[in-house]
């Protein structure tokens, strides 16, 4: 279950810490990540495995760099899912979506 | 992609819908579907590459303006993001849905901001509730048992 993942992952003081320090600045690589933190370059890497796995961390790879994104979607489910209501239009909305995939070939 | 490009883009989000690709783009593209789960806005004019788009909010006054710069059903789209109110220059938003396993990831990227732009403080509160209500209607229908084949 994918909520799983992210409440496990958030249930480290060093992962917030990084998600915050990505809050500050998106995009970083893993060295600017590591600067000034207390933790060995291994830590971060395994901490940063742990956020991709749960969606809250996107890695993006740029010519020999790798850039680390905070990725809030997974956080922003959580909340719509207590918080937002269930809305009948959706539901609506979709059965307009099936029945005009079903009338044509999808594209356009 | 026509060259790589060395610099980090702003944002990238991504989310995970169980849907197939074609519906994820539909959803995506066709005003009466963003009406749903984009605060009502809907876009005018036509997804063809070279081709202008208007996004509308409820009470028709205009985002943002729009030149499609890639579009490729159901795979990838690329367009300029140009706030009417703002006199900043356009910036770019990606969409690539890739199919995994029996669900799409939706990967946005949005980049080419300028470096102290305001833009790009109201896309980052946009985009997370954007996607998380996409994710809604478009899943919604599977515990309906109307599952888009």
């Amino acid at each position: 279950m994918e909520a799983d993942a992210v409440f496990k992952a958030l249930a480290d003081a060093s992962r917030r810490d990084l998600l915050d320090r990505l809050f500050d600045r998106n995009g970083q690589t893993l060295g600017e990540l590591t600067k000034g933190l207390a933790m060995s370059r291994q830590a971060v890497t395994k901490h940063l495995a742990i956020l991709e796995a749960a969606n809250l961390v996107i890695t993006l790879r740029r010519g020999r760099k790798k850039f680390h994104y905070l990725n809030p979607v997974p956080i922003q489910l959580i909340a719509a899912r207590w918080i937002g209501k269930y809305d009948e239009a959706r539901a609506a909305a979709l059965v307009d979506l099936k029945r005009e995939l079903e009338n044509d070939d999808g594209q356009g | 992609m026509d060259k790589v490009e060395l610099n980090a883009p702003a944002f990238v989000y991504a989310i995970y819908i169980k849907a197939a690709p074609e519906a994820v783009w539909r959803a995506l593209t066709r005003p009466e579907f963003t009406e749903k789960f984009w605060w009502g806005r809907r876009f005018e004019g036509e997804w063809r590459q070279g081709a202008s788009l208007t996004l509308r909010a409820p009470d028709g006054e205009p985002d943002f303006t729009s030149e499609v710069l890639e579009c490729e059903p159901p795979r990838r789209l690329v367009y300029t993001f140009d706030v009417t109110k703002s006199d900043e220059p356009a910036s770019r938003v990606i969409y690539e849905i890739e199919t995994v396993g029996d669900s799409v990831r939706l990967t946005v990227t949005h980049d080419h901001f300028l470096p102290d732009s305001k833009v790009r403080d109201g896309v980052a509160n946009g985009w997370p509730g954007i996607l998380s209500g996409l994710k809604t209607l478009l899943e919604t229908g599977a515990t309906l048992d109307l599952k888009v084949a």
